[in-house]
C-alpha cells in the first residue's frame, strides 16, 4: 500500500517534515535572540520557561496540523477517485480504509518519532537547572496521540462525508458564490454565535469542549517541555 | 437507516456521551474529594460547636445552591456558587444583615470545611423548606457605593431577575469584603487599632473565601509557582529544590530583609534590565552600572511593596486558611511577631496560627506537588485518546461512499 501510495504521499511527507523541523526548532531562535547566541547555560530562569512554553505551543500546533494535513493527503486520492467497492477497488471497502488508516498511522508515527528526538535533544541541550524537570517523552507521547486522534477524526469525516448531501442540495438550487458564502460565513457564524450564547445548548457545548473526556483536552493540556 | 447514517449516529452518540457534563444532581451525589484530588489539610466538618441556627443556615444554603436549576451547567465552579449562595443567604437573613457576627464567621468557616470534605453531613431537608429557600435566598440587599458617598450610610439596591452565577460570586465578594472591612476597621475616625496591612490581608482573605479556595487549589498553586519563578527570585529555585530556609526567606519577608536575600545578583539585575518601565531609565542605568542601592530601591518598589502580587498573597491565604480555618478573622488582628515586617504577609501569617517555618514548608510542598501533578495528570489524560481513536477509526472503516 505504501509503495502504491508513495508518489501521492511523498510531497506531503517531505513538506510536513520540513515544516515540522522549522516549527519545532523555531523556539531555538528565542534562545539566539535573548541570549545572543546558542548558549543555553547563559539562559536565565525566565528565558528557559519562555523557551519551554514556546516549544510546547509549537508542538501542540504541530500535532494538530500534522494530523490534519496527513489525513487530507491520505484521503485525497480516495476523494478524487471515488473508490467504491466492487466497481473500482480490488479489495473490500473496509479493507481499503484500514490500509489507508494504517498508512496514515505509520507516517504520523515516523514524524512523531522525529519530533520526539528533537524534544529529547533540546531537553538534553538546555539541561534545565533544578528544580525544573524536563518532560520530553510525555510531551512527545501526547503529540503522537494528538496527531493520531486528529487524523482519525478527519478520516471519519472524510470517509463518511456527512456534509456531502447538504452540499449536493445547495449546489442544485443555488449558484456557487451563494454556496461558498453559506459554508464560509453563514454556517461558522451561526455555530460560533450558538456556541457563545447562554442558551442551554451553548453552555452544554462549551462544557463538553472542556470536559475531561473531550478530545479537545488533549490540546488544552500542559505542553510545556520543562516544569518544576 | 443506512450504514452511513448509522455510523454518523454512532459518532454523534459517542461525542455526546463522552463530552456531555454531568447534571447538577448527579454532581451533587459525588463526594467533593472525588471531584478534586488536590491535597487537603482541612478536617471534616464538626457541626457540634455551631448553633442550631447556623447549622440550619448553611445546610439550607448548600442544599439550595446544589439543587437550584439556575446554577446548573454554568461555567462558574459549583463550589464557588455554593459559597456565594451561602454568603448571600447568611447576609440576607434578618439579624445577620451586614453584621460580621461569630455566626457569620462560623458559617464561612463551615463552608470552607464542607467544600474541602465530603458532603456526608448534608442531610436532605423537607420539601417545603427546600421550596422556600430560593425565595428567601433572593432578592438580596447589596451595597452599592458606586454613585453615592458613605456619609449617609451604605446604599443598597435590590437586583431584579435571576442572577447569573458570575453575578452571585461578584456580589458575594463585595458583601464579604464590606463585612470584613467593617470588622477590621470598627471606627472610621482616628487611627486603626489593627496592625498595618491588616485590611489588605483581610481583603485578600475575603476574596479568597469566595473564589480561590473553591475554584481549584492546584491551579492556584501552579500559577503562583510559575509567577514566582518567572519573577527571577533566586531563592525560589533553591526553595523548590528542598532548602526550607530559602523558602522562608523567599516567601516571608522579615524586618531585616534585604534585596540580596531575595534575589541573586544576576537574576534580579536582568529582571531590572528587562522589565523596568521606560520612564525609569535612569534607575535602570544606575542599577546596571553596579549601584546596589538603585537596584534595591527599584526591587522594593515593584516587588516587595506591602501589597504583594496576587498569586503570592492568595497562596499565603490559601495555606493559612487550610491549616486553621476557624477564627481566621480574629487572628488576622493579632500583632506581628517582633522579627516580622508588619504588613499583609505578617497578618496572613498570623491567620495560619503556625510557625513561619511550618507554613513555608507547607507552601513549598503544595507548589511542588501542584507542578508535578500537572504533568502526571496530563499523562493520564493522554490515555483518553485511545477510545476516541477506536470510535473515529470504526466510523471510518464502516463508512461508505455514494456512487453519486
Amino acid at each position: 500500500m505504501l509503495k502504491v501510495l508513495w508518489p501521492t504521499m511523498r510531497p506531503i511527507v517531505w513538506g510536513v517534515g520540513i515544516w515540522s523541523a522549522m516549527l519545532l526548532l523555531f523556539p531555538v531562535g528565542i534562545i539566539y535572540d535573548d541570549v545572543g547566541g546558542l548558549n543555553p547555560s547563559a539562559m536565565s530562569m525566565r528565558q528557559i520557561e519562555q523557551f519551554a512554553s514556546a516549544f510546547g505551543a509549537m508542538t501542540a500546533t504541530w500535532a494538530v496540523f500534522t494530523g490534519l494535513i496527513t489525513a487530507l493527503g491520505v484521503w485525497s486520492p480516495d476523494e478524487q477517485g471515488r473508490h467504491i467497492y466492487a466497481l473500482s477497488l480490488p479489495v473490500s471497502r473496509g479493507h481499503y480504509v484500514m490500509l489507508r488508516l494504517a498508512l496514515g498511522a505509520m507516517v504520523l508515527s515516523a514524524l512523531s518519532l522525529v519530533q520526539g528526538i528533537i524534544a529529547v535533544g533540546l531537553a538534553a541541550w538546555i539541561a534545565p537547572p533544578p528544580p525544573l524537570q524536563a518532560y520530553p517523552v510525555a510531551v512527545s507521547v501526547r503529540a503522537w496521540l494528538t496527531t493520531l486522534t486528529t487524523f482519525a477524526l478527519v478520516s471519519a469525516f472524510a470517509v463518511n462525508n456527512p456534509f456531502e448531501r447538504v452540499q449536493r442540495f445547495l449546489s442544485r438550487r443555488f449558484p456557487t458564490p451563494v454556496v461558498v458564502l453559506v459554508w464560509v460565513a453563514v454556517v461558522p457564524s451561526v455555530l460560533w454565535l450558538w456556541l457563545l450564547s447562554d442558551s442551554a445548548v451553548g453552555v452544554a457545548l462549551r462544557d463538553a469542549t472542556v470536559h475531561p473526556w473531550s478530545p479537545v483536552r488533549l490540546v488544552l493540556a500542559n505542553w510545556s517541555l520543562f516544569d518544576g | 437507516m443506512g450504514d452511513r447514517q448509522s455510523y454518523c449516529v454512532a459518532v454523534l452518540v459517542g461525542l455526546l456521551c463522552s463530552g456531555m457534563p454531568l447534571s447538577a444532581p448527579a454532581k451533587a451525589q459525588l463526594p467533593a474529594q472525588a471531584r478534586d484530588t488536590s491535597p487537603r489539610m482541612v478536617p471534616a466538618p464538626d457541626t457540634s460547636a455551631w448553633s442550631a441556627e447556623t447549622r440550619q443556615l448553611w445546610r439550607e444554603a448548600l442544599a439550595s445552591a446544589a439543587r437550584r436549576s439556575g446554577l446548573r451547567g454554568q461555567r462558574v465552579g459549583e463550589d464557588s456558587a455554593r459559597l456565594a449562595s451561602l454568603t448571600l443567604r447568611t447576609v440576607a437573613v434578618p439579624g445577620f444583615a451586614m453584621q460580621v457576627s461569630p455566626a457569620w464567621e462560623a458559617a464561612a468557616d463551615s463552608a470552607l470545611r464542607v467544600v474541602a470534605g465530603p458532603l456526608r453531613d448534608l442531610q436532605p431537608l423537607p420539601p417545603l423548606v427546600m421550596a422556600a429557600v430560593p425565595e428567601r435566598l433572593w432578592p438580596v440587599p447589596v451595597r452599592d457605593d458606586r454613585a453615592y458617598g458613605t456619609s449617609a450610610g451604605p446604599i443598597y439596591f435590590v437586583p431584579s431577575g435571576r442572577p447569573s452565577p458570575d453575578t452571585l460570586v461578584m456580589l458575594a465578594n463585595r458583601v464579604m469584603a464590606d463585612a470584613v472591612k467593617r470588622r477590621l476597621e470598627p471606627s472610621p475616625r482616628g487611627p486603626s487599632p489593627n496592625p498595618p496591612g491588616t485590611v489588605a490581608a483581610g481583603r485578600a482573605l475575603s476574596s479568597f473565601f469566595v473564589s480561590f479556595t473553591l475554584g481549584g487549589t492546584s491551579g492556584l498553586h501552579r500559577r503562583a509557582g510559575e509567577a514566582m519563578r518567572s519573577s527571577g527570585r533566586e531563592g525560589w529555585r533553591e526553595c523548590a529544590a528542598g532548602d526550607h530556609a530559602k523558602c522562608l526567606r523567599a516567601l516571608i519577608p522579615t524586618a531585616d530583609d534585604s534585596v540580596s536575600r531575595f534575589f541573586g545578583p544576576r537574576d534580579y539585575r536582568a529582571h531590572v534590565l528587562r522589565d523596568t518601565f521606560p520612564l525609569e531609565v535612569n534607575v535602570k542605568r544606575r542599577c546596571l552600572s553596579g549601584d546596589d542601592a538603585a537596584c534595591e530601591a527599584w526591587v522594593r518598589k515593584y516587588e516587595l511593596t506591602p501589597d504583594l502580587e496576587l498569586p503570592r498573597e492568595a497562596l499565603l491565604s490559601l495555606t493559612s486558611l487550610a491549616l486553621q480555618p476557624r477564627g481566621a478573622l480574629s487572628r488576622i488582628q493579632a500583632p506581628a511577631a517582633p522579627d516580622m515586617r508588619p504588613g499583609p504577609v505578617a497578618a496572613l501569617l498570623a491567620v495560619s496560627g503556625v510557625a513561619p517555618e511550618s507554613l513555608a514548608r507547607q507552601w513549598r510542598d503544595s507548589i511542588v506537588a501542584a507542578q508535578r501533578n500537572s504533568h502526571e495528570s496530563d499523562g493520564r489524560t493522554a490515555l483518553l485518546a485511545a477510545p476516541w481513536l477506536i470510535v473515529f477509526g470504526l466510523a471510518a472503516i464502516g463508512g461508505r461512499r455514494d456512487a453519486k
